[in-house]
C-alpha cells in the first residue's frame, strides 16, 4: 500500500471543499470575458460594411475567446470541487488539484501538530466565515498554510480537541457525529 | 471552402478534443482521489460527471451559435 492511501484503521472524519467565494473571481472573469466577446461579435457585424475581412477576423477571434473562456471556467469549477481538506482519524490531507496541471497532496500527521493559528483577514472572510489555518508541526520550521477553509474556528477547535486527546477511545463515527453536532466548534 | 469556415471547423474540432482530454483529466483526478482516500464512488463523482455534461452541452450550444453567426455574417 502506498504511504498516501489510508491506513488500515484510518477513516475519513470530515471532508471540506474550499469556500465557494474562492470561485468568485472565476465567475466575474467569465462574465466579463463573455460580455466583452459578445460586444466584439457585435462590432464585427457593424464592421462588415466597412471592411468585411477585418470583421471576419474579429468574429473568429471572438469565437476562439469564447471557447477558451468556457474551457477555463469549467477547469476551475472542477478544480474547486476536487480540492479538499480531508481530516481523517490520524492525518490531515490537503488536496490541491487542477486537472493535468497540478495534483498536490499535503499530508500532516495529527499527532505532529504543535500549534494551530486561525486567520480571517478582510471583509469577505469575516462575513462569509472562512479563512486560513496555519499549522506548526513538531520539529518543523515553516508553518503549513491551509487556505480558504470553511468555518476555520470549528476546524481549529476540533484539531485542538483531537490533539489534547478529547476523542481518545471514540470510534470514527462518534468523532464525526461530534464534529457535525458540536456547536462549540463553531 | 472559404477560409472562415475552415477556421471555424478547426476551432470546433480543437475545442472538442480539448473537452475529451479535460474530461479524462477530471476522471483521472477523481480516481487518484479515490485511491488516496481509499473511497469508492462518492457524491463528488456524480457532481463532476454532471459538470462535464454541462460543459459538453455548453460547447455544443456555443458551436451552433457560432456557426449560425458565421452563416449570418457571410450570407
Amino acid at each position: 500500500m502506498s504511504e498516501n492511501s489510508l491506513h488500515e484503521k484510518e477513516s475519513v472524519i470530515v471532508s471540506l471543499s474550499d469556500h465557494w467565494s474562492v470561485l468568485m473571481p472565476t465567475f466575474v472573469f467569465f462574465f466579463l470575458a463573455m460580455t466583452f466577446l459578445s460586444l466584439l461579435c457585435y462590432s464585427a457585424f457593424s464592421l462588415k460594411n466597412v471592411n468585411e475581412f477585418l470583421g471576419a477576423v474579429i468574429l473568429l477571434i471572438s469565437f476562439i475567446g469564447i471557447f477558451l473562456s468556457i474551457h477555463f471556467f469549467f477547469l476551475y469549477l472542477v478544480a474547486w470541487r476536487l480540492s479538499d481538506l480531508v481530516i481523517t482519524t490520524s492525518r490531515i490531507i490537503n488536496l490541491d488539484v487542477l486537472p493535468f496541471i497540478r495534483n498536490d497532496s499535503l499530508i500532516v500527521d495529527l499527532h505532529q501538530i504543535n500549534e494551530i493559528k486561525k486567520l480571517r483577514h478582510g471583509f469577505s472572510q469575516n462575513i462569509f466565515n472562512y479563512g486560513t489555518l496555519l499549522l506548526l508541526v513538531f520539529g518543523g520550521t515553516k508553518e503549513i498554510k491551509l487556505l480558504n477553509i470553511k468555518y476555520p474556528s470549528k476546524v481549529a477547535s476540533f484539531l485542538e480537541a483531537y490533539k489534547n486527546g478529547l476523542f481518545n477511545g471514540c470510534t470514527p463515527q462518534e468523532i464525526k457525529a461530534r464534529y457535525e453536532s458540536d456547536e462549540k466548534f463553531m | 471552402m472559404p477560409w472562415y469556415w475552415i477556421s471555424f471547423i478547426v476551432i470546433v474540432i480543437v475545442s472538442f478534443i480539448k473537452f475529451l482530454i479535460l474530461r479524462k483529466g477530471f476522471l483521472k483526478s477523481l480516481s487518484s482521489r479515490h485511491y488516496l482516500l481509499s473511497e469508492s464512488s462518492t457524491s463528488i463523482d456524480s457532481k463532476i460527471i454532471f459538470v462535464t455534461w454541462i460543459y459538453f452541452f455548453t460547447l455544443l450550444i456555443v458551436t451552433i451559435a457560432a456557426g449560425l453567426g458565421l452563416y449570418a455574417y457571410f450570407l
